[in-house]
């Protein structure tokens, strides 16, 4: 073989298996893995645990609370406002949409701090300012939060906002609970180490949430999530919902449009629903009451589904058991599995190996179609 | 090793007007910069002086590109493959000036922007211990820079590579670089992986980082793991002696 050849054939292989084992395979073995040692993985962890060990009543030396108001004359001569931005280093927000047209700040600051007197002192000249900056409202501390003098640790701040319904809000917060309610403007939003409650939002809401959990409903539009550490329940989403979770466990039910979700390490309750698409990697699965199509890619992990119309699973070394189907001949079924075995009552009589089943129903109208590797399918 | 000498000095020679164009803009763009210092909010035309850094690699994929092709073109690669040389020499004499054109342009620039940004610098250490800031510094720019040299050899390595391979095909020579450049880039990533246990023994790089909490910044080591570092140079030790048997005895003039 001429050298040419050989390398040929040779760049077709691995571009084969370059595209199979991207799309495919998906492991999370590569070069770079190496740079994470345990103490890496040690410092996420104390990063969550900081917290709680640090910060509590005890530290905290000085107190005042405070008010900001923006009224009707004021949004009536910044009539280019449409956005509100507040980042809280350390706190929480609770805010709610208002037919009223003025935005009021109702706040408590709280210094944590080594020395009282100088706490005290500090707190003195503390305030909520507000800065304009085009049609984008800003809202923050006079001074930062975080870098402070010598005595002081860090200043707390507990905001009460009221804002016009029809504002968009980006909203990022740490270490505390933000709540979000009543809005039928856009919400962008963020959480760190506390807990999160969404509801009653119109708009589109997009929100990244980390090591917490979080509630969130009645949403009128779409829901962009991105979850991680993080357990949480979504309920009545009327636009489609696009979520990834990483190392959470997430309840969703009453979805009346599509959910797309990527998920690692967790689980999830999914129920009454439109059409499903996962991509996942050990994380179970429990579905049930779906009208519409499931699609799955995804390996380490269960499916347990129930009350299903169309199905297309692509697994490895995940099992699937399907159970409460209204009745078994409204589906075709065409399963497979290497290196596992079919139980499937319906089909008892026929002629099968424990590997492969087809099968036509007498009144067929929905697909179950099955491919899985080190799995059982079993359907009940 | 006087025909070594004599083979870099004629690839220095090559690389002139490379070298003095791109030491001229750089030079010009960083000259304006430091002129700016004091009329730019703080830091701006510290972090636009960096702007070059990552203009170098993609010299260096070009180098590593025209670094035999400029042979073929100029009908010089006959000439080369009958040279009293070993492949790894030739080769050498090739990546050497590259290198050195890489790592002196990308170290005078950032030598550059340290010392006439040194008030802005002093500003930022002021409001963090100052043991901690510098200490911190040091480690990650050290870490940094290692990266980044790195990825400059890894870049003109592969790039060579593809070119090589492509040269045994006559037609859609670029297209056949672009895809070796792909597949190798994936290779190392993946093949890497693997071999990445074959290195757990050696000790890590400790690095002091800045752990963020609400009271601000605390002082944290971390190690980052030193086997991917051992697995490239050991990758591109590889290419290089690959890139120079296929130059010396497959490629076909």
């Amino acid at each position: 073989m001429s050298r040419k050849k050989l390398i040929t054939y040779l760049l077709i292989i691995l571009t084969l298996v370059m595209i199979v084992d991207v799309r495919y395979v998906q492991s999370d073995n590569n070069l770079f893995e190496g740079l994470i040692t345990e103490s890496i993985e040690e410092m996420i962890k104390a990063e969550n645990n900081f917290f709680q060990y640090n910060y509590n009543q005890d530290s905290i030396k000085a107190q005042k609370d405070g008010n900001l108001r923006l009224g009707s004359d004021f949004l009536r001569e910044n009539k280019e406002i449409n956005s509100f931005n507040l980042k809280n280093e350390f706190g929480s927000i609770q805010l709610q949409g208002s037919k009223n047209q003025e935005i009021n700040i109702d706040y408590t600051l709280k210094v944590h701090a080594e020395d009282r007197e100088a706490a005290e002192e500090f707190i003195q000249d503390l305030k909520v300012i507000y800065n304009l900056e085009g049609a984008n409202l800003e809202i923050h501390l006079n001074r930062s939060q975080t870098d402070t003098p010598e005595l002081i640790k860090v200043v707390e701040i507990d905001y009460r906002i009221t804002v016009p319904e029809e504002l968009q809000t980006e909203l990022r917060n740490n270490y505390g609970k933000l709540q979000v309610q009543n809005l039928k403007a856009e919400v962008n939003g963020s959480n760190r180490y506390g807990s999160t409650r969404v509801n009653n939002i119109e708009s589109p809401v997009i929100l990244k949430l980390a090591y917490g959990e979080s509630r969130i409903d009645n949403l009128g539009s779409t829901l962009e999530f991105d979850s991680s550490y993080a357990e949480n329940t979504i309920s009545n989403i009327a636009g489609n919902l696009k979520l990834e979770s990483a190392y959470g466990f997430n309840k969703i039910s009453n979805l009346e449009s599509d959910l797309e979700m990527k998920s690692r390490y967790g689980g999830a309750e999914i129920s009454s629903a439109e059409n499903i698409e996962i991509s996942s990697r050990y994380t179970g699965f429990t579905i049930s009451d779906v009208e519409g199509k499931i699609t799955a890619d995804s390996e380490y992990g269960e499916f347990k589904l129930s009350q299903i119309e169309d199905l297309d699973l692509e697994l490895r070394y995940a099992d699937v058991e399907i159970t409460s189907l209204p009745d078994y001949e409204l589906y075709s079924y065409d399963l497979s599995t290497e290196y596992g075995d079919i139980n499937a009552d319906f089909a008892a009589l026929e002629n099968r190996s424990k590997e492969k089943l087809s099968y036509q129903g007498q009144r067929a109208k929905y697909e179950i179609i099955v491919n899985s590797e080190y799995g059982d399918i079993n359907i009940n | 090793m006087r025909s070594l000498i004599s083979l870099i000095k004629n690839e220095f020679k090559q690389l002139n007007i490379l070298i003095i164009v791109s030491t001229l803009i750089i030079a010009v763009w960083e000259w304006f910069l430091i002129t700016r210092t004091g009329h730019w909010p703080p830091g701006l035309s510290f972090g636009l002086g960096f702007i070059p850094l990552f203009f170098l690699p993609l010299i260096m994929i070009f180098l590593g590109y025209n670094s035999y092709r400029s042979e073929w073109d100029n009908n010089n690669i006959y000439l080369l493959k009958i040279l009293p040389r070993r492949g790894y020499e030739i080769n050498f004499a090739k990546f050497f000036p590259a290198f050195a054109y890489y790592l002196i342009l990308s170290g005078a620039l950032i030598v550059v922007n340290l010392y006439f940004h040194q008030d802005f610098l002093a500003g930022v250490f002021r409001q963090i211990p100052e043991t901690l800031g510098r200490e911190v510094f040091r480690e990650f720019s050290i870490l940094a820079y290692l990266s980044y040299l790195i990825t400059g050899i890894q870049l003109y390595l592969i790039t060579q590579f593809a070119y090589i391979i492509a040269s045994f095909y006559n037609r859609f020579r670029l297209l056949i670089s672009i895809l070796v450049f792909i597949l190798s880039h994936y290779l190392i990533l993946r093949v890497g992986g693997f071999f990445n246990y074959l290195f757990n023994w050696l000790p890590d790089f400790p690095v002091t980082i800045f752990m963020e909490n609400p009271a601000g910044v605390t002082e944290s080591t971390v190690y980052i793991g030193s086997a991917p570092f051992a697995v490239i140079l050991l990758l591109m030790t590889g290419l290089f002696f690959l890139n120079s048997r296929l130059i010396a005895s497959d490629v076909d003039v």
